[in-house]
């Protein structure tokens, strides 16, 4: 009992992802409300991409306490059929969307009968 | 379930802890294809500013349209629902952690929140709803003559 009581009151903050693969690529998506743009980092190196930022929250003076902030960092390893170099990604409405095209060479094609 | 550990112990405790924590996991996994009648729970604060309350709710991927505050008779609800986009639902999910639904939270102001002046602002998924204090409730700092 106690070990599981414990993780609910330290907890550390671990965004919820998403991650959705479409015919032309895949979507990461992280919730992680009330960022600054400028504190979230996302690079890839090889057939890795990581991502990290710091969700920083009011902790003074708090009557009511449910929100939690802190540091994270997760990494995804990339399937081989993704193009990291095109890698596009947005922060709206304390969403991150991290598009991952595929290579055009391994896309679905549609093949027409002659 | 029936139960081989007495109720009470230790061990039986962790165990009922960790069949529900068990149910939870496996009901978040349920998620995104079955969106109807599931709720979820925002995390919300409330910090004591010396002139305001201010509560702050944690939305990610909702519109201000997809939220409603509701005043009545001093308790303050905030309601709302996250829908997740009908294109993304056809595709494969490799992995899928956030929850989405409907969700309802209710709070009795204290007495000192001037209701009248109570503003909300949504930015970044994040509502912030400012409740300033009547003027009595004030912190004031009281001369010695």
């Amino acid at each position: 009992m106690n070990a599981i009581s414990a993780r609910k009151t330290d907890m550390i903050f671990i965004p919820p992802t998403e991650i959705i693969e479409s015919r032309d690529g895949y979507t990461i998506t992280m919730e992680i409300p009330g960022l600054d743009k400028a504190d979230i980092r996302i690079w890839s190196e090889n057939n890795k991409l990581m991502v990290t930022a710091e969700k920083k929250i009011d902790t003074e003076g708090r009557l009511y306490a449910e929100r939690i902030g802190g540091k994270f960092a997760r990494w995804f390893v990339l399937p081989e059929d993704c193009e990291a170099a095109k890698v596009e990604a947005e922060y709206v409405d304390g969403v991150i969307r991290i598009v991952i095209p595929k290579s055009e060479k391994s896309k679905a094609k549609t093949i027409t009968i002659k | 379930m029936k139960s081989l550990i007495k109720h009470g112990s230790r061990l039986g405790w962790a165990l009922h802890d960790l069949r529900d924590e068990f149910e939870r996991v496996f009901r978040d996994l349920e998620g995104p294809f079955d969106p109807d009648g599931r709720t979820w729970s925002p995390p919300i604060d409330i910090v004591d500013k010396d002139d305001k309350l201010v509560l702050t709710a944690e939305l990610p991927g909702l519109q201000k349209s997809d939220i409603r505050i509701d005043l009545q008779d001093n308790v303050l609800t905030i309601e709302g629902e996250k829908q997740y986009k009908s294109e993304e639902n056809k595709s494969n999910y490799y992995h899928c952690e956030r929850v989405y639904g409907k969700f309802s939270r209710s709070f009795t102001l204290p007495r000192k929140v001037d209701s009248a002046g109570i503003m909300a602002e949504f930015k970044d998924g994040v509502l912030t709803i400012t409740m300033p204090k009547t003027e009595d409730a004030k912190p004031r700092q009281i001369e010695i003559k």
